[in-house]
C-alpha cells in the first residue's frame, strides 16, 4: 500500500512539473519591419545613396530602427553639412536635425588631502572636483576631403504597430507578414539633407517606405551558436563554450521592435496604426 | 502483472473516492484550484491552439496573471499529495511534502541563476510558502476533525 502511495505521489508530481514546466516564464516576440526604397544600392550590409559629391549610408537595423546616417565627401574639397537645413519627415511630419542643443560633459575627480600627520598616522579626506564643459550644437559640420562624419538620426518606431491581422503573440506555425505598397504603407519616411559643396547648395532625398510588418516568437528571431573560449581563457570556473545569441536575418533595410507577453510590459501595449 | 495490480488499485481508489465525502474535499482543494488557474492562464495567458487569450478584453493586474495560477496549481498539488497519503502526518508524507516545497522554491531560484529556464519572480516565492502554509492548515483541520470523530467514538 506505501509502495502505490509512493508511486501516485511521483505521478501527481509529474503531472504537474509538467503543468509548471509548461506555464514557462515570460517570453519575448519581435515586430520586424521591413523598409524599401525604390533608388537603393545595398554594398557592403549598408544601404548607399550616391551621388558626385558624397555618399550616405543607412543602417536601420536596431530596436525601434535606427534612421541615423554616416555622410561620405568623395571630392577633394570640403564639404558642408548645413544641420540646420536637414529634416526628418516620417508620414508628413518633420523633425529637425538641429535643435540647437548644448551638450555637457562632466569629469568628476576625487583628490585626497592630508590633513593630520601627527606621529605615523596620516589622515585624509577627498575633496571632489567637478569639471564640466558645455558644447553647443553646430548649425553646419564640414566634412573635410575624402573623410566621413556618423549624424545621429532618428528613433522610427517607438510603439508596436497593431492590427487585427497581425497575432501579437503567434506560435511559429501562425507567422503571417502584412505586405504593403507605398501608397497603403503605414510608415512613409525620409531625410531631406542639404550640403554645400563648391559654394553650391545641394539637397538630396533619402525615401523609404515599410514594405512589410511581421511579428516574430523569439525562436524565430534569434539563433544560437556556442564559441569556443580562448585557451588562456578556460580556468578551472570558466566555461569551455558560451552560448551566443544572434539575429537569424539581420539586413540593413531591416528594422525590429522588442516586446514581451508581459502584462506590465509597456512596450506591448501601444497600439498605432500611424507614427 | 504489477501495472495491472496498480491499475485496479486505482480503479478502487477512484471508486472509493466517488462514494465518500473526500469528493468534496478533492473537488474544493484539488480540482477547482486546478480548473480556476488553468482558466486564468488561458484566458490572459493564451494556451498553444486554444488563443482564448484573445477573447478577453480584461487587463487584471499583473500578479493575477503571473502569479496566481502558479499558486493555486501549487495548492493542488500539495492537497493531492495529502490525499494520497490520507491526511496523515506520516513519516513518508511528511519527506514527500518537504521534497516539492525545496524543489519548488529551488526552481525558482535556479531560474533567477540561469541554471533552468524561466523568468525569476521573487512573487512567485511568495505564493508558493503562501500556498504551502495554506495547505499545512488545510491538514491541520483535517486531522482536528479526523481527532474530535475519534473522541465522539469513544
Amino acid at each position: 500500500m506505501k509502495k502505490s502511495k509512493n508511486l501516485y505521489t511521483v505521478l501527481i508530481i509529474i503531472l504537474f512539473s509538467g503543468l509548471f514546466a509548461g506555464s514557462g516564464g515570460v517570453k519575448n516576440y519581435y515586430q520586424v519591419y521591413n523598409a524599401v526604397n525604390e533608388n537603393v544600392n545595398v554594398v557592403d550590409n549598408n544601404i548607399v545613396f550616391e551621388d558626385n559629391y558624397c555618399k550616405i549610408v543607412y543602417n536601420l537595423f536596431a530596436d525601434g530602427g535606427d534612421f541615423g546616417f554616416t555622410i561620405y565627401n568623395k571630392t577633394t574639397r570640403d564639404i558642408v553639412l548645413n544641420v540646420d537645413k536637414s529634416y526628418f519627415v516620417i508620414n508628413g511630419l518633420v523633425y529637425d536635425y538641429y535643435q540647437n542643443r548644448v551638450f555637457s560633459t562632466t569629469n568628476t575627480s576625487k583628490i585626497p588631502v592630508q590633513v593630520n600627520s601627527s606621529g605615523t598616522k596620516k589622515t585624509y579626506i577627498t575633496t571632489t572636483s567637478v569639471n564640466s564643459v558645455d558644447t553647443p550644437e553646430q548649425a553646419s559640420l564640414t566634412i573635410p576631403a575624402n573623410t566621413h562624419r556618423n549624424i545621429n538620426g532618428y528613433q522610427l518606431v517607438s510603439r508596436l504597430y497593431s492590427t487585427c491581422d497581425l497575432l501579437k503573440y503567434p506560435k511559429p506555425s501562425e507567422v503571417k507578414a502584412l505586405t504593403f505598397t507605398k501608397a497603403n504603407s503605414p510608415f512613409v519616411f525620409y531625410n531631406i539633407i542639404n550640403y554645400t559643396v563648391d559654394g553650391v547648395s545641394r539637397t538630396v532625398e533619402n525615401n523609404f517606405y515599410i514594405s512589410q510588418i511581421t511579428n516574430l516568437p523569439e525562436k524565430m528571431m534569434l539563433t544560437k551558436f556556442k564559441t569556443t573560449n580562448c585557451p588562456d581563457e578556460t580556468g578551472p570556473f570558466s566555461p569551455k563554450s558560451i552560448d551566443i545569441y544572434v539575429f537569424k536575418d539581420a539586413s540593413p533595410n531591416s528594422f525590429f521592435y522588442k516586446y514581451t507577453n508581459s502584462a506590465t510590459d509597456p512596450r506591448n501595449t501601444g497600439i498605432s496604426n500611424k507614427h | 502483472m504489477l501495472l495491472k495490480v496498480f491499475i485496479f488499485e486505482l480503479h478502487l481508489n477512484i471508486l472509493n473516492l466517488m462514494n465518500s465525502k473526500s469528493f468534496l474535499k478533492v473537488s474544493v482543494h484539488i480540482i477547482l484550484p486546478l480548473i480556476i488557474g488553468t482558466l486564468i492562464y488561458a484566458f490572459f495567458r493564451g494556451i498553444p491552439l486554444i488563443n482564448m487569450h484573445r477573447w478577453s478584453d480584461l487587463n487584471p493586474p499583473h500578479f493575477i496573471i503571473y502569479n496566481l495560477p502558479d499558486a493555486l496549481w501549487f495548492y493542488a498539488l500539495l492537497s493531492s499529495v495529502m490525499f494520497i497519503w490520507e491526511y496523515k502526518t506520516s513519516k513518508n508524507f511528511i519527506r514527500w511534502f518537504v521534497l516539492i516545497v525545496l524543489l519548488c522554491l529551488l526552481s525558482e531560484l535556479f531560474q533567477q541563476l540561469k541554471l533552468i529556464p524561466g523568468t525569476f519572480d521573487y512573487k512567485d516565492l511568495i505564493v508558493y510558502v503562501i500556498a504551502a502554509l495554506l495547505s499545512l492548515l488545510q491538514l491541520s483541520k483535517s486531522n482536528n476533525n479526523y481527532y474530535s470523530k475519534q473522541k465522539i467514538t469513544l
